[in-house]
């Protein structure tokens, strides 16, 4: 938050910026106004209620800040050059390692302290030592900075937030390395580990949007590291799928500093925090990375940010005829389910591999591209019941600016009469269709999503 | 001494995890109205879902101040994938300043 008032001021308006007076609200505006190179911002606060239904009381503050004279601090410019932290943090025993690591408890916002450095968990110290190793994973230089190629879209400017988001830090290739040690990876998953940098490697965002990364690791790589993509996919217990999680969510704590509270101010937080697995091969349709465009023997990290997964979601009674029916309905009770959507931009379908076979079989999908346009024409809502929510006042915004006629939510949509259909999503692509899970189960599930990254592994070779 | 078990005994040298601060350009602020008396004020609200408590900013504020010319109005763009366009920042500009409503 905070943003487009610092941006408004660097085009030269005077600008004061109305806030709720809550502590983790100043820290995580004072955060961005200083990212945006304008530290004094004016703010007047207002009371924290959401039903707060007059201001008249604070007008007076509203006047005194558009008119009060600049004081010296409010006039300073200059480059800011925030202190680096030294390559060593410290040396101390195992036991003074992880306390050092946990740090000063941090408890604001908290009914008990939070962790700095770590994820509550004790990490693997990361030696000079294991780092190398670490670093043997990969031919890139330990020096080299990784470009996050997901960000929010920059509210103010439509431009990526350089750096890592929230605070644009930095990140190299060996700081994910120490990261990636702590977090119990081994060498080989470090490719992985460093596309999910690039992903943005975040547990959340500031904010009350209830999404974390979701990662699918697709192609030869997920064979030969095993990463599982079988029973119990999202489940503790296999090394690469949780060390690889937990690598990227201390990636986001750390590198990018996105810290309970501070960079990472998240109401209730989310399931989804650094889940990963693989897609399967046993698929009747194209793996993920084939069906994205990129070649078989490609390694590709998907991530979703999303909020929940829904897994073998029941199946309408009055659709289905037998217990298979159930286990995997037929189309319509798939659209029904993914009504439910919340302000998902997109869905991600999940199969296993016996239930992808059965659906494909029975019901004739023979490619994930069909399917997909079968979802985008029947996951929808009447353009009235769109126009009473307020997130499709959000995506309207962003269907403007699509070509008529295209097969994207577009303004064609918007001028419907209000009985009329209106697909869910911006698009069939933004519908993902994958296969993973129990070989032999045959069930389904799907996970919304708000946004959407890909990129290659192999490059992080 | 150095080494990689977790013996209570061995001492590790260890690196540190975090990411790095970018520099950045500081600006000032730009100079205050001397007084809001015949000049136009944008109440922006940004990105929309906040209307009642921007309106009656933008309402209290014109009654405060009558030679005020106090514009409310609330930007399509700002969150959620929509950037804001030239447009809103044209518009966003024209003033002589301007108090942006964001709530929370």
């Amino acid at each position: 938050m905070g943003r487009v008032a610092a941006q408004l001021e660097k085009k030269g308006i005077p600008v004061v910026l109305e806030s709720w007076d809550w502590d983790n609200l100043r820290i995580v505006a004072a955060e961005t106004f200083l990212l945006e190179g304008v530290p004094e911002v004016r703010q007047v606060f207002t009371t924290p209620d959401p039903f707060l239904e007059s201001a008249t009381g604070f007008i007076p503050q509203f006047i005194d800040a558009l008119t009060r004279p600049l004081t010296e601090k409010e006039k300073q410019t200059g480059c800011y050059k925030p202190p680096e932290p030294p390559r060593i943090a410290m040396t101390g025993t195992y036991d003074e390692v992880q306390t050092y690591f946990q740090g000063e408890l941090d408890n604001t916002g908290y009914t008990a302290a939070h962790s700095k450095w770590t994820d509550g968990l004790p990490i693997v110290p990361p030696t000079e030592e294991r780092v190398a190793e670490m670093l043997k994973g990969t031919s890139h230089a330990p020096d080299e900075v990784i470009t996050p190629g997901f960000a929010f879209i920059h509210a103010a400017s439509g431009k990526e937030v350089p750096g890592m988001l929230p605070w644009g830090q930095v990140a190299t290739v060996e700081k994910v390395a120490v990261n990636a040690v702590m977090a119990g990876c081994k060498p080989e998953y470090f490719p992985v580990v460093l596309a999910m940098t690039e992903a943005g490697a975040s547990v959340g965002y500031p904010g009350t949007c209830c999404g974390g990364h979701l990662y699918i690791v697709s192609g030869p790589i997920s064979r030969e590291v095993g990463v599982n993509s079988g029973q119990g996919m999202i489940l503790p217990g296999n090394p690469a799928n949780m060390s690889m999680g937990r690598a990227a969510t201390l990636v986001g704590l750390n590198v990018a500093g996105a810290k309970q509270g501070v960079g990472n101010w998240e109401t209730w937080g989310n399931t989804i925090w650094g889940t990963t697995f693989a897609d399967s091969t046993d698929t009747p349709w194209d793996t993920m990375n084939v069906a994205q465009g990129y070649k078989a023997d490609e390694s590709v990290l998907f991530m979703f940010f999303a909020n929940r997964i829904l897994p073998a979601c029941l199946a309408d009674l009055g659709v289905v005829d037998s217990l298979g029916g159930q286990m995997v309905p037929p189309p319509e009770s798939i659209v029904n389910s993914m009504k439910q959507c919340g302000h998902d931009r997109g869905a991600a379908l999940i199969f296993t591999p016996s239930g992808a076979r059965r659906f494909a079989d029975r019901y004739g999908f023979t490619s994930t591209s069909q399917l997909q346009d079968y979802l985008w024409e029947n996951v929808n809502r009447t353009r009235k019941e769109w126009e009473d929510d307020f997130f499709f006042y959000m995506l309207s915004n962003v269907a403007k600016k699509n070509p008529r006629g295209s097969r994207m939510l577009n303004p064609d949509h918007l001028d419907l009469p209000g009985d009329a259909m209106v697909p869910r999503f911006l698009s069939p692509d933004n519908i993902k269709i994958l296969v993973a899970g129990d070989p032999e189960w045959p069930s389904w599930g799907w996970v919304g999503f708000m946004s959407y990254f890909a990129t290659s592994i192999d490059k992080w070779r | 001494m150095e080494g990689n078990n977790s013996s209570k005994e061995t001492r590790f040298t260890v690196l540190n995890p975090e990411g790095i601060k970018p520099e950045v350009e500081l600006h000032a602020l730009n100079p205050r109205l001397e007084s809001l008396e015949g000049k136009t004020v944008n109440v922006i609200n940004l990105h929309g879902g906040n209307e009642i408590i921007l309106e009656s900013i933008a309402s209290d504020l014109q009654t405060a101040v009558p030679g005020c010319h106090v514009v409310y109005y609330r930007t399509d763009g700002g969150q959620g994938g929509s950037p804001l366009t030239e447009e809103d920042w044209k518009k966003m500009e024209d003033c002589d300043a301007a108090i942006i409503g964001h709530n929370y």
